[in-house]
């Protein structure tokens, strides 16, 4: 069955730059601006995988990820955090909340299709 | 699989553009005795997005001028960096450069490096002042982490999931940090969530426009069928009246999907203001009402330029300097007020100051000097349109404001343009309001339907000041031209048969109507045979679906199907004026 991906950012151009290169990759994507809308999406969807931009306006990442992981549904879900800066704390507070993985921006397509393989082949 | 990025381009550019204005309104509005957290955190945003999103697509000088920035609005928020008023300006400057940048690679032009990396360079001065500072305040932030009260706060948001870290106190930091934030940005989530929107071509649009257009021709053409219908066929009616209503709120509907709310524009005088204010050493604040106002999009950035030169005038002219306002009992900052409201199908958009109003001596003295005036005792509404003519100026001295070559004749024509009308009013010591008249849409307009030797055009409602039949007494002729006098003012007669049907059949002035034009602030009479009625109409481009006509701004499809000219009421005038002047050199020459 196609895989429903859920992908969260605040900026509409990547928004759409992720959505068209995983769509294109026979995914099924969804998109959400910030944190709140992504946590009330996944209260009616069951995504197989979150990628999720940290700083937004509402709810940034971090939090939706710790929402996310007290969900039953999501607890094992794989999440992945995109970040400018991939500093060890940075790392740390991706772990800590919960995240299954992270990802530098800016990436290209290729990438994040590798990335999104890796992380559902799992 | 490769997937071509240009294709995100263009809603880089707009979401970059939009992060920039807000960045201005924010920054232009920043008080620094009263600093808003969430404030600070949307700016940073602003710029990490405009970061990440020019990494991602390649436009590196955006990303090296938003990632300084982003670094110094970092230490702000973190309280670490203070925003004092001279680094607003070096991060407004960084904007101006921004907003360069992205015009530059929108439009595939080469990109200003010196100019670039000169504002890096202060962006990274402003960095070199605060590094320092950063360094001793991590120090001391670790410590701070050891704190029970910190430790208790953060125990209570962690999720039961934390895995084990290697550094836990940096850990602390960073998460407190966050969480307060998330508290923050929380109180204007209602406001957001209830504007959800999509981005959608403008040609979408204005292609559903055209079809509404003409979905309203059709309308006009059913309602004849309504008319002419028997009565008993009552469900032919029911339903007819059904359609009518709901095109009618269907034009309505779609018509606001072109509209944009003034903010739009409204947002940039704040840095305009504060700028010219500096400049002129006067105290000015500025106060926005009605900034909601909807208003076409095809319209709002053609305001730019006119209320820009508004706001200038009031600013250099009217206001008075600090110590002058004191000494009359004024407060020492002056207000200038940018309102807009909407009534009935009008936009009214004011600039209001408290100055001094304008100086009808001068302008009196000025205008009789230059003979736009014959004497000098002329009423307050006469008044003040003189300074409307082209090449007026009563400034001694021309300043680097408003003495730009610009005069309020430009301004004037340009807010024509859109078809509305700039009322001046002003009171001596007190201040002077400027107001602009906007009609709603420029797509659908009123108009009346006059009759001219069997044809029928529509006059802009707006244009038109009255209608009326003359009496004999009220025509006269001076050699072959017709004078009207109304209310003991001359104006000149256009004959609309002259221009468009030279051949027909032109009744006398008292047989006919007459029509007073108002085009700027000249006025003159049009003869057209009958008035047909007023009427909504769709106004059609002659250049795109035919040729460019003399006289004619547009046409319209009528109910019955036929076409109608829309008359273009300034060239008729220009065109007549003509006609005169070159009938009065052939009459020279014969003599």
């Amino acid at each position: 069955m196609e895989k429903h991906i859920l992908v969260v950012d605040d900026s509409p151009s990547i928004r759409q730059m992720v959505e068209v290169t995983l769509s294109g990759s026979k995914y099924k994507v969804t998109v959400a601006p910030d944190g709140q809308e992504a946590l009330d999406l996944c209260q009616i969807h069951d995504f197989d995988f979150v990628l999720t931009d940290q700083n937004m306006p509402r709810m940034d990442g971090l939090t939706l990820i710790k929402s996310l992981r007290k969900m039953t549904e999501y607890r094992q879900k794989p999440i992945v955090m995109l970040t400018t800066e991939a500093s060890d704390a940075m790392k740390a507070q991706g772990r800590a909340a919960g995240a299954t993985g992270w990802m530098v921006k800016p990436f290209d397509p290729d990438k994040l299709v590798m990335v999104t393989e890796k992380v559902l082949s799992r | 699989m490769s997937v071509d990025l240009g294709q995100f381009h263009d809603v880089f550019f707009a979401e970059t553009r939009e992060h920039i204005q807000d960045m201005e309104a924010l920054f232009v509005s920043y008080q620094p005795e009263n600093i808003e957290l969430e404030s600070i955190n949307r700016v940073f945003r602003a710029a990490h997005s405009i970061k990440g999103g020019s990494g991602m697509f390649g436009f590196s000088a955006l990303t090296d001028l938003t990632h300084l920035m982003e670094n110094f609005l970092d230490l702000v928020r973190k309280e670490k960096a203070e925003l004092t008023s001279a680094k607003i300006d070096t991060l407004l400057a960084a904007l101006d450069v921004l907003s360069v940048t992205v015009d530059a690679y929108e439009n595939n032009e080469a990109l200003d490096n010196s100019v670039i990396s000169e504002c890096k360079q202060q962006l990274s001065h402003l960095l070199d002042n605060c590094e320092h500072l950063e360094q001793a305040d991590t120090d001391f932030g670790f410590f701070n982490t050891d704190d029970s009260d910190d430790f208790g706060f953060f125990a209570t948001t962690e999720p039961s999931t934390d895995s084990p870290s290697n550094e836990p106190h940096d850990l602390h930091v960073h998460v407190a940090t966050l969480t307060e934030e998330s508290t923050n940005i929380s109180t204007p989530a209602n406001k957001q969530a209830m504007q959800q929107s999509i981005r959608v071509n403008t040609d979408k649009i204005d292609n559903l426009i055209n079809i509404m257009g003409e979905l309203v021709i059709a309308d006009v053409m059913l309602q004849q069928v309504h008319c002419d219908t028997p009565k008993e066929h009552t469900q032919i009616h029911r339903a007819l009246e059904l359609i009518n209503a709901n095109i009618r709120d269907m034009q309505d509907a779609v018509m606001s999907m072109r509209m944009m709310p003034l903010s739009f524009i409204f947002n940039r005088f704040p840095r305009l203001l504060r700028e010219l204010a500096k400049e002129l050493n006067k105290e000015v604040n500025l106060d926005i009402t009605g900034a909601e106002t909807e208003i076409d999009k095809g319209m709002i950035e053609q305001l730019v330029d006119p209320l820009t030169h508004l706001i200038r005038n009031s600013i250099d002219h009217g206001v008075e300097l600090p110590s002058t306002r004191e000494e009359i009992g004024k407060p020492r900052s002056a207000t200038v007020t940018l309102a807009a409201q909407q009534k009935g199908s009008y936009i009214y958009i004011s600039v209001i100051d408290d100055g001094m109003g304008l100086h009808k001596q001068k302008i009196l003295e000025t205008a009789y000097a230059n003979n736009l005036i014959k004497s000098m005792d002329l009423s307050d509404e006469d008044t003040w349109p003189l300074i409307l003519q082209p090449g007026f100026s009563t400034a001694t001295t021309v300043t680097n404001i408003s003495g730009r070559g610009v005069g309020m004749d430009v301004v004037v024509k340009n807010i024509e343009a859109l078809g509305g009308k700039l009322d001046i009013i002003s009171e001596s010591g007190k201040g002077a309001t400027f107001t602009i008249r906007l009609p709603l849409t420029m797509a659908i307009i009123e108009g009346m339907k006059v009759a001219c030797a069997g044809q029928t055009y529509i006059i802009p409602m707006h244009n038109i000041v009255e209608s009326f039949r003359p009496t004999k007494e009220q025509v006269k002729t001076i050699t072959d031209d017709y004078l009207i006098n109304i209310r003991e003012q001359y104006l000149p007669i256009v004959a609309l048969h002259d221009l468009l049907h030279p051949e027909a059949y032109k009744p006398h002035p008292e047989e006919s109507i007459m029509m007073i034009i108002e085009v700027g602030h000249k006025r003159y009479c049009l003869h057209v045979d009958n008035l047909l009625g007023q009427q909504q109409v769709v106004i059609k481009s002659l250049e795109k679906n035919y040729k460019a006509v003399p006289c004619m701004s547009g046409a319209t499809i009528m109910a019955d199907g036929s076409v109608a000219f829309i008359l273009d009421v300034e060239q008729l005038a220009l065109q007549t004026l003509q006609r005169t002047k070159q009938q009065l050199q052939h009459e020279a020459v014969d003599e």
